[in-house]
């Protein structure tokens, strides 16, 4: 049997001293779909953090496709096949939408063009700066940018913070798209209910730790249990 | 006011020196936040082959001034990977201290080399006299360095702006770490700009021995130059820096002129002015 595409196992990290991440277990297939529940400051961004390599990990392995990549820096895992979207969106203010998009250009079936016919949007924007763009559309660039990479793994961490309703409808049938394509994705949301739509899997943390795990499907048939576990 | 021509023009010139012997410095530090007190040293080496390379070599000066760049830039990337590398992500206070640790080192290095007298340097005959812009006489020279000057600048500009390399260099100036998420080697990518930044410096060392004349404690005597070209163009931009070294060196040269008192301190006046105008470098309100 081929190794799952990734693998967390008993990874313990945080920011300097300060130890976030208590423990981590987790394995991604190939096109699989995790749903990353919990509320707010439990350590969701840190462990999307800790998969790209920019978090203190004290213990555990992260194995990408069997390979231990935990001492790789974010730009070789990313050259691996991971694409992060961070919660903070974190586009280049100042570059240009297009030189956005340029920079994070890795071989594969995403280019411009498919960026641009996916998020329409940042085509009619391609000649302004980053720092021009609305919140909602910085998401969209921060998507598309993960995309020029020809990721096998996204890591969305809350793509649909603070977007107007329009703007949010946008992103999701973006995502939705993207998973229907067979790409893998972890995806960090407060609306469960977005995150388990699109994903096969569930975990929910507490204090850094995994403290439930469930099919999204089941989840998502029981609202009760979502509010038990996750507190939202 | 008859000297006020030669003083815009030797004032510009000096500025072109100062701004190819900092703007690596102002690239690495807004790329890395590197404080590189050393930079200089790249800027003295350059000139020490230059001078060399003509004194004792024979080299034409046109030829030694590929050289020196070469030479500097060598000294730059082997230099980054063996020292300067391990400064990245330290404290300030640890970069300037193991930095001006470096300027001392190279001083006693050079003074034992070399020996602690200037380096005899004379412009070949063709870059030597002046030339008449339409009434006004000018050093020949002068006009040259500030055509380079203008010529780097662009080129620099030009290739920051509208190349990929550039972009990658915007990206990983304004988010390193978000540089790296996106694939970006910010490593090498900073390796390579800092010999380019080494080798300019070498360009311009071996430029300036002819105005300004070259000994070992070159990197120490123009540090506070070098520091008030980057603090005020700002961190990371190469447009700022040409315009700071500009008035830099035209507010040098017109303060000894025409205040020779008290002209050596309207450089500082300068530099606090702009610094309370625009804290940040000139051009980011
Ligand atoms: N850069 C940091 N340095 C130190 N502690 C941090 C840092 N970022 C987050 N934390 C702490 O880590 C914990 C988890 O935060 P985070 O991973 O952002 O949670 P979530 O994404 O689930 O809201 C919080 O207690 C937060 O204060
Ligand atoms: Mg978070």
């Amino acid at each position: 049997m081929s190794p799952p595409l990734l693998a967390v196992e008993g990874v313990t990290a945080g920011y300097g001293r300060a130890t976030i991440l208590d423990g981590i277990d987790l394995a991604i297939p190939e096109g699989g779909g995790l749903a990353l529940l919990g509320r707010n400051g439990v350590g969701k961004t840190t462990l999307i953090r800790t998969l790209m390599g920019l978090t203190d990990r004290t213990a555990g392995r992260i194995l990408w496709r069997g390979r231990d990549v935990a001492g790789l820096p974010a730009a070789e895992r990313v050259r691996l096949g991971l694409g992060w979207v961070p919660q903070e969106r974190r586009i280049f203010r100042t570059l240009s939408v297009q030189e956005n998009l340029e920079v994070a250009a890795r071989p594969g079936p995403w280019d411009l063009a498919r960026v641009y016919a996916l998020l329409p949007r940042l085509a009619e924007r391609r000649a302004n700066q980053g720092w021009q763009l609305s919140g909602g559309e910085q998401q969209l660039l921060a998507l598309g940018r993960a995309l020029m990479l020809n990721p096998d793994l996204l890591l969305l961490d809350e793509p649909l913070e603070g977007l107007a309703p329009v703007m949010v409808d946008v992103v999701l049938d973006a995502i939705r798209e993207l998973a229907g394509t067979g790409l893998a994705l972890v995806m960090v949301e407060q609306h469960a209910a977005d995150a388990l739509e699109l994903t096969g899997h569930a975990v929910v943390m507490d204090r850094g730790r995994i403290v439930a795990r469930a099919g999204s499907a089941a989840l998502l048939a029981d609202p009760a249990r979502i509010v038990e576990l996750t507190g939202l | 006011m008859t000297g006020l021509p030669v003083v815009v023009f030797d004032g510009l010139a000096y500025g072109m020196l100062l701004f190819l012997m900092s703007v690596g410095l102002a690239v690495t530090l807004g790329l890395m936040g590197l404080v590189n007190l050393a930079h200089g040293a790249f800027a003295a080496g350059g000139g020490y082959v230059a001078a060399l390379a003509m004194s004792r070599a024979g080299v034409p000066f046109l030829l030694a001034l590929p050289l020196a760049a070469l030479a500097a830039a060598v000294g730059g990337v082997v230099l980054e990977r063996l020292l300067f590398r391990r400064l990245y992500g330290r404290s300030p206070l640890d970069q300037v201290l193991f930095t001006v640790g470096l300027v001392y080192v190279w001083i006693a290095a050079a003074t034992a080399a070399f020996g602690a007298g200037q380096q005899p340097a004379d412009l070949p005959g063709f870059l030597q006299g002046q030339v008449d812009l339409g009434g006004v006489r000018v050093g020949l020279y002068r006009l040259v360095l500030i055509g380079l000057g203008v010529a780097v600048a662009l080129a620099l500009a030009l290739g920051l702006e509208r190349t990929r390399i550039g972009a990658l260099v915007r990206a990983s100036v304004e988010d390193a770490e978000m540089a790296g998420g996106v694939s970006i080697r910010v490593g090498r990518l900073f390796a390579l700009t800092f010999t380019l930044g080494a080798g300019l410096a070498g360009l311009g060392g071996a430029l300036a021995v002819p105005v300004l004349g070259l000994d070992p404690t070159f990197p120490l005597k123009y540090l506070a130059y070098f520091l008030i070209v980057v603090c005020m163009g700002g961190a990371g931009t190469v447009t700022g820096s040409f315009l700071a070294a500009a008035a830099v060196g035209l507010v040098d040269v017109a303060g000894k002129y025409y205040l020779p008192e008290i002209g050596a301190f309207a450089v500082y006046g300068l530099a606090v002015a702009a610094l309370v105008w625009r804290p940040n470098g000139v051009l980011r309100a």
